[in-house]
């Protein structure tokens, strides 16, 4: 009898077992364009397309994005505006527009703090001569800009501490580490991460004294460290919060320029901007465990998953070609599937993992 | 006409109130629901406003009307002309007399109009009467359609009538097409077209959320139009391309560019074959450079759609800001520059067409001073091209003032778009008092760029193609139901990159030919014939 039993089951369990479904958007700064996409494990299918901007025959940018942690909203910047940029909320989901709030120049990279909801956007202004610009901190319930913090000059990758009370961006220009205290909107620290030689990167142009142009800045899940993407050192630099001090330097390829860690803290997944290419570093070592080409010759924002599967990096594309959206497989180190997008790919977040249906024998008689 | 006013209990005003009006003395005057008041016969009376339990009252003397005698006359008709035509502007004199004989100008005369269409099918003929700004007994008067209008002046119960046969304009020829040099991969911008040092004709056009292309084209026999050259910047789309009034100069607008900093591209097309990149110049020009205009040793650019930025490019390798102009107005945004005879002409969008001196003298301005003359902005804040002229003959001068708008939305691939909007006729010749005075309207199309030359306007109508309309004379009323449209063309390309989908961006006469480019198909040579 229980033989008969397993022998009726076992069609069943032959099959493979569906592996969650991840839902993502990403921007297409060139078209004025977010595409909605959801990856399967093995490809990916546009879902939606939404048009961004008011005003159709000019680019206005799309760049930064991110979903608040209920998920509900997600939230892209628009970098060119009259001039200042603009913050926009979009419903997930159906990508119904639900408010915008005017920020400073060129907002880019943003996240909403776990502990105070509001949303920290750097403005990354690039217009004319390099000055301190800011962190916007918008209330996303009424869409309100409630404060704007001078930081640095070019300030990038703007991102929360998991207890969600700092807020960490790099000023590109001046080669800082800056950290913001989220309830008071103090600039609590700064830090050089240059090695103070003036010579980890290019020769500093412009009048600007950076060297080292640190570009994105991430925290460790579980330990109180943040790695900093060097874009003119070639380098990523590990910060040691409680020392508030430099504790490592991994060489990296050229140009890094997007940083996540997986969720477990071993491994660090590094956009090279200048090499085609994404490291994935092991963070114990400090070793590049594996080089990944990207499908396009610039690759530019990375997201990796919860459940630390896979990544999804953003490829801008160079001139006409279409950007484009490269899903890596962190267990096999190698690309798993890519998806054409608009041109000039950038900023991207990930909305949600549906987790796998269950075995289809528990439904069938 | 009475109008009343209201306010709540907190003291704010209250909108669109719509009374109950009556008369104490309707022998002496009556009241309709509107708050006209017609006066009957010598009186007193009390007009009185009703609402919500709320009272206003007004009252009246009536005096005898002291005009006992009216006649209309007509204006002079323009040169060379010895009937009415359609889209004529033709001014009527009221002479309102007393029983001595003399002038009554205190008391109103209105006049109205009726007309007999030549054909009396479909619906009955249109036209425009109103009063001259500022005139005293002078209207002025302008029909759509050929046929008889009895235009009647009426003070009181004296009367008087005035008739005029008006034609039709006659003014229809056509467009030949002449040439085209198709572009079907990627998407077209802007033209310009210049005689190039060596006494051929070239062209420039620039492509739209693309890959930075800027391509050079002979267009000295338009019958044959050789692409000779491309320059590709870094940019994504090149929305606007320029050459200077000697032919040396190029600049490339850049939007889109990887390092974000777009701005502009100077290059020099001493030889358009051998086009050669200079410069770029992107200080404060990072939002996006998205148009430009020449003017002598300065180029006018786009700043990140708040301004315009002027800038010297003397040293062509060293191009330095010298100057700017921002509409000084809450949120601006600007679209397009033009610069004629020292005055910059900008589009705002909801702030309007701004007339800047930047060397005219008549404001005291300079390209590194720029100084305010005048403005003028219309409700549906649609302003993206303005362009001046002054009609032969007229002691006139127009601004036209051109709509951009995409209800529909803007389709990059695979169908039709289909734009709205027209062209805002603004009488400018008072500088201080600008009054919109006609519009050029397609209907279910919408307005890109346009010229006008010897009284012709062309105009990239979008999905209405190109179009040439007479704008001689003074305007007045709706330009197409008059008649004054000459000919039209649609650059429907079956090899377009969006095939068989007209989307004229924008026109430049040129040596007795007309250049368009088109959103979706390149570049077209046309010949007018009238």
């Amino acid at each position: 009898m229980q033989m008969l039993t397993l022998l009726a089951l076992l069609p069943a369990l032959s099959q493979a077992p569906a592996g969650p479904t991840y839902h993502l958007y990403a921007a297409a700064e060139s078209s004025d364009q977010v595409y909605q996409l959801r990856f399967d494990g093995a490809a990916f299918e546009t879902v939606h397309v939404v048009d961004i901007g008011y005003q159709a025959t000019e680019i206005e940018g799309p760049h930064g994005m991110t979903v608040d942690p209920s998920g509900e909203h997600w939230y892209v910047s628009v970098a060119h505006g009259k001039p200042n940029g603009l913050l926009y909320k979009y419903r997930t989901g159906t990508d119904e527009l639900v408010g915008e709030v005017e920020l400073g120049l060129y907002p880019a990279s943003m996240q909403i703090s776990r502990d105070t909801g509001f949303l920290y956007c750097v403005n990354f202004d690039l217009h004319g001569d390099m000055q301190p610009s800011s962190v916007s901190i918008v209330d996303v319930d009424a869409m309100v800009e409630v404060a704007r913090t001078t930081t640095g000059p070019m300030p990038h990758g703007s991102r929360i501490s998991p207890d969600g009370r700092r807020q960490y961006s790099c000023a590109m220009m001046s080669d800082e580490l800056i950290e913001l205290d989220t309830a008071t909107f103090e600039v609590t620290r700064r830090l050089r991460v240059d090695d103070g030689s003036g010579a980890v990167g290019r020769a500093p142009r412009g009048g600007h004294g950076a060297s080292a142009k640190p570009t994105w800045v991430q925290p460790h899940p579980t330990k109180p460290l943040v790695y900093v993407a060097l874009n003119g050192a070639h380098q990523i630099v590990e910060v040691d919060l409680e020392a508030w001090k430099v504790s490592r330097r991994f060489p990296t390829g050229r140009a890094p320029y997007n940083v996540d860690v997986t969720p477990d803290g071993t491994r660090l997944v590094a956009t090279y901007k200048g090499a085609r290419a994404v490291g994935v570093i092991d963070l114990k070592s400090g070793n590049e465990l594996a080089r990944i080409e990207t499908t396009r010759r610039v690759p530019h924002g990375v997201v990796i998953a919860p459940d630390g599967r896979f990544a999804f990096v953003t490829n801008e594309g160079v001139g006409g070609e279409s950007g484009t959206v490269d899903a890596l497989d962190l267990k096999a180190l190698e690309r798993a599937a890519s998806v054409e997008i608009g041109l000039q790919a950038g900023g991207i977040a990930l909305w949600k993992v549906q987790p796998a249906a269950l075995p289809a024998v528990g439904n069938e008689r | 006409m009475l109008a009343v006013r209201g306010v709540d209990v907190n003291g704010a005003a209250r909108a669109a109130l719509a009374p109950e009006y009556r008369s104490s003395d309707p022998a002496v005057a009556t009241v309709d629901g509107f708050g006209t008041v017609l006066a009957h016969s010598a009186g007193a009376c009390t007009i009185t406003a009703e609402l919500e339990g709320v009272r206003a009252t007004r009252k009246f003397r009536v005096v005898a009307n002291p005009i006992t005698s009216l006649a209309l006359s007509r204006g002079p008709l323009p040169t060379g002309l010895v009937a009415v035509r359609t889209g004529d502007v033709v001014r009527i004199n009221v002479d309102a007399r007393g029983a001595a004989g003399a002038d009554v100008l205190a008391v109103p005369v209105e006049l109205t109009f009726r007309a007999e269409p030549l054909d009396p099918r479909g619906p009955g003929a249109s036209g425009q009467l109103e009063p001259v700004p500022g005139a005293q007994r002078e209207w002025r008067f302008v029909a759509e359609a050929p046929g008889r209008y009895h235009i009647r002046a009426s003070s009181g119960q004296t009367q008087a009538r005035l008739t005029l046969d008006v034609v039709a304009r006659e003014v229809q020829g056509r467009f030949e097409l002449v040439g085209q040099g198709r572009v079907s991969d990627m998407h077209t911008s802007d033209l310009w077209v210049w005689e190039g040092l060596d006494g051929r004709d070239y062209a420039v056009t620039g492509t739209w959320g693309a890959n930075g292309d800027a391509i050079f084209w002979d267009v000295t026999d338009p019958a044959n139009i050789e692409r000779i050259a491309t320059v590709t910047i870094d940019a994504r789309t090149v929305n606007d391309v320029k050459v200077s009034a000697d032919g040396r100069l190029c600049v490339l607008s850049r939007e889109g560019a990887s390092n974000r900093k777009n701005g502009i591209v100077l290059v020099d097309v001493s030889d358009p074959r051998n086009p050669r990149i200079v410069s770029g110049f992107d200080d404060e020009l990072t939002g996006g450079v998205h148009n430009v205009f020449i003017d002598g040793n300065h180029v006018y650019a786009l700043s990140a759609g708040a301004r315009y930025d002027v800038i010297d490019v003397s040293d062509q390798g060293a191009p330095r800001k010298v100057g700017s102009y921002k509409v000084d107005r809450p949120n601006p945004s600007i679209h397009d520059v033009w610069v004629v005879d020292g005055l910059a002409y900008s589009s705002n969008w909801s702030d309007g067409v701004h007339i800047v001196d930047v060397g005219n003298g008549l404001a005291g301005g300079s390209p590194t001073d720029p100084r305010f003359v005048s403005s003028y902005a219309y409700p549906s804040g649609w302003n993206h091209a303005a362009f001046p002229y002054r009609p032969k003959d007229s002691g006139l001068f127009y601004v036209v003032a051109g709509d951009e708008a995409f209800p529909n939305g803007l389709n990059l691939t695979g169908k039709p778009t289909y734009p709205r909007g027209w062209l805002h006729f603004v009488d400018f010749t008072d500088l201080q008092s600008p009054r919109e005075v006609a519009r050029y309207e397609v209907p279910e199309a919408g307005t890109h760029n346009l010229w006008i030359e010897d009284d012709v306007l062309y105009c990239a109508y979008y999905n209405a193609g190109l179009r040439a309309v007479d704008v001689s004379g003074e305007v007045l009323g709706d330009l197409y139901r008059q008649g004054r449209e000459i000919a039209w063309f649609l650059p429907d390309d079956p090899e377009g990159h969006i095939p068989n989908a007209p989307m004229a961006w924008g026109p430049q006469p040129h040596k007795g030919h007309v250049f368009i480019s088109d959103w979706n198909s390149g570049l077209w040579a046309l010949k007018l014939v009238r």
